[in-house]
């Protein structure tokens, strides 16, 4: 199971065989391709919270944003196998991609049983609610947004994607992932416009 | 609201083409709904870099590893998959071709099978029917192996 390239060999402590160097993420998902699992943990360990971050922001409770996460990396799996990676984005908006698309084929399937939300669970973890500090959580802010609207937020605010990179990675032309930002942004100013006016006024 | 409005998006994402982004700067400085619209779209981008993260819940790791597993075991039957419609279909040539050779088969001297009697004996018929045969068990290998 381990990857070809496990060259320390005495080094038994390290899953990766490679105390001296830490294995950048490309490298990590070449050794995926070949079967390496040790490989696919480290990846894991580097952006699994920060994918179920995004995850829960997509989602309604925290078993979805799981559910999402757990197909998102299946999805890389595949993707991984079928050698469709050619590294032309960083692993981690790679993965977010995948994500975010999974995010829309989840919710197709499984609009009959969301209607349970997560009234229960807490919905920060900082101090958002207290307003003083203007630190909003991700999936607070997304969740005044559709998810189609979240969807292009999340490629363009966290991941930096390109109007045109996001129109790919969703499946819509140009002008839509446009117009969504520009009504997405037009929602979060009118709930969120608080925070605006609190905060970060001056400093342009 | 400015007509121009829709624009401020693309300028503050650094999507306009250079004409456009030095029209839309002379424009914000004679528009005030477009300079606020500039400003919320900056206070936006702030709010997302500095937003905060859940925890994850408890075992959440350990269950994202379990995708291994799954990731396996569906490249796996998808592998079987594939194995399993080539060898169907080279069941169904081997089968085609063995009916194909039977039919063209010199007939037994004597003593000829009951079953065998009645094909060996109609010459005809063979002729017509093995390109046939051969047509159907192409079609049937492709569609197999598709």
């Amino acid at each position: 199971m381990a990857g070809p390239s496990n060259s320390t060999s005495g080094d038994a402590a390290s899953p990766l065989g490679a105390a001296a160097r830490i294995p950048d993420d490309a490298e990590l998902f070449r050794r995926i391709a070949g079967g390496d699992q040790a490989a696919f943990r480290a990846i894991i360990d580097r952006h699994g919270r920060y994918l179920f971050g995004v995850a829960r922001s997509l989602s309604r409770n925290s078993a979805d944003a799981e559910d999402l996460v757990q197909e998102t990396l299946v999805g890389l799996l595949n993707a991984a196998s079928a050698g469709r990676f050619r590294g032309e984005s960083s692993v981690r908006t790679y993965l977010v991609s995948i994500l975010v698309r999974q995010a829309g084929m989840l919710r197709r399937r499984a609009t009959r049983r969301q209607e349970e939300s997560d009234a229960g669970e807490p919905a920060t973890t900082g101090s958002a609610q207290a307003g003083v500090e203007a630190r909003l959580d991700l999936h607070v802010m997304l969740g005044a947004l559709s998810l189609e609207h979240r969807q292009v937020m999340v490629l363009r605010e966290l991941e930096g994607l390109s109007y045109e990179e996001i129109a790919q990675a969703l499946g819509v032309p140009r002008g839509t992932v446009e117009s969504r930002l520009h009504r997405a942004r037009a929602t979060l100013r009118e709930k969120f416009g608080g925070y605006f006016d609190d905060k970060d006024a001056g400093h342009v | 609201m400015c007509d121009r409005e829709h624009l401020i998006d693309a300028y503050h994402d650094g999507e306009l083409p250079r004409d456009e982004r030095a029209a839309v700067e002379a424009h914000l400085s004679g528009c005030a709904d477009c300079r606020d619209a500039l400003e919320a779209a900056r206070h936006t981008s702030r709010l997302f870099a500095g937003a905060t993260m859940p925890q994850l819940p408890a075992g959440a790791v350990g269950r994202m590893y379990g995708a291994w597993a799954i990731g396996m075991r569906s490249a796996r039957d998808r592998a079987v998959l594939r194995i399993a419609s080539w060898l169907t279909a080279a069941a169904a040539a081997v089968l085609v071709a063995g009916l194909i050779g039977l039919r063209n088969a010199p007939e037994p001297r004597g003593g000829s099978l009951a079953w065998d009697a009645p094909v060996a004996t109609e010459a005809p018929v063979e002729a017509t029917t093995a390109p046939e045969l051969v047509q159907v068990a192409q079609w049937q290998a492709e569609d197999l192996s598709r």
